[in-house]
């Protein structure tokens, strides 16, 4: 045992390293998982486009649109970053107004 | 970063997921496996088409392997002269180049996809160990639709969480990847120690 270890010293230290390597990806891995929830909507973020945000926050098209301050039936595959320089305010300002817009449609639908 | 590569997708659609397969597959490190998942998220929005993502990602994928093969291809007659330089080298290299003209094909499907991280590696041996070039595509281009179709559909299966099962998905492939390298590693020492 002692012999085959000297003799494939390399051999051996690599397939340690694999295997610690392997053992941090698995944690890794679990712990990422346990992150994971499908309930919860996505932080409105600036690469999102208007359909990304409805469908995240389930809002219906619609009533997103007008959320965003845009003409139905919206720009299409546009980021919120690129819609809020053309409306000439940052995309954190935008992104609040945004928030505050879908808090007030599910406050207004669930009454 | 991860912002700003999803906001690419948004902005170039088809185009950007096609140019990040192919320079990862010649080594660029580009986070292709969350371009893909962004693919399909925004299939999923309707803001890009589910054929228009899986034929550009899948085109860029095949492309890059091609060129990786072709850059082989081009260095295998130097590799041969500088392995041919001692007796033991010339007969490793012979062995591995009869292994890879022999079965490369099956070390190519499953590097597109089962263990992604060696894809590169493995074209540019493919290359230049002499694996026949329709071989190469035909099981490289089966492997490419695998790696595709698997994370462009979780992308629209997952569309609202694609950041957070992109850090779950690449930790889970180095995990294959590092285990398979054990499990290959470990087979060789095993034997070796079976041979005394």
């Amino acid at each position: 045992m002692r012999r085959l270890l000297r003799e494939n010293s390399l051999l051996v230290l690599a397939f340690a390293l694999l295997l610690g390597l392997a053992v941090f990806f698995a944690v890794g891995a679990f712990r990422h998982a346990r992150n994971l929830d499908i309930a919860i909507e996505q932080p409105v973020a600036s690469w999102m486009t208007p359909r990304y945000v409805a469908l995240s926050w389930d809002v219906p098209r619609e009533a997103m649109m007008e959320i965003l301050g845009l003409e139905p039936p919206g720009p299409g595959r546009r980021t919120l970053a690129d819609i809020a320089a053309e409306k000439g305010i940052s995309v954190e300002e935008y992104i609040t107004l945004i928030k505050a817009g879908i808090a007030a449609f599910r406050a207004g639908r669930d009454e | 970063m991860t912002e700003t590569l999803l906001a690419l997708v948004a902005t170039w659609g088809g185009y950007a997921v096609a140019l990040s397969a192919f320079l990862s597959c010649l080594l660029v490190p580009i986070p292709t496996a969350l371009m893909m998942l962004a693919g399909g998220a925004f299939a999923a929005s309707e803001d890009l088409s589910l054929g228009s993502v899986l034929a550009a990602a899948w085109t860029g994928a095949v492309l890059g392997d091609q060129v990786g093969y072709r850059i082989g291809r081009a260095f295998g007659p130097a590799l041969k002269r500088l392995a041919a330089r001692r007796s033991k080298t010339r007969a490793a290299y012979g062995r591995a180049r009869r292994m890879v003209s022999d079965k490369g094909e099956y070390a190519v499907f499953f590097s597109t996809w089962a263990v992604a991280p060696l894809g590169p590696y493995v074209n540019f041996a493919a290359g230049a160990g002499g694996l026949n070039a329709w071989r190469f595509t035909i099981w490289d281009a089966l492997g490419e639709a695998i790696w595709v179709g698997f994370y462009v559909a979780l992308g629209y299966a997952f569309s609202t969480e694609i950041t957070q099962l992109a850090d779950v998905l690449s930790n889970a492939v180095g995990f294959v990847t590092a285990g398979a390298g054990a499990a290959v590693l470990g087979w060789v020492l095993l034997k070796r120690m079976r041979a005394g």
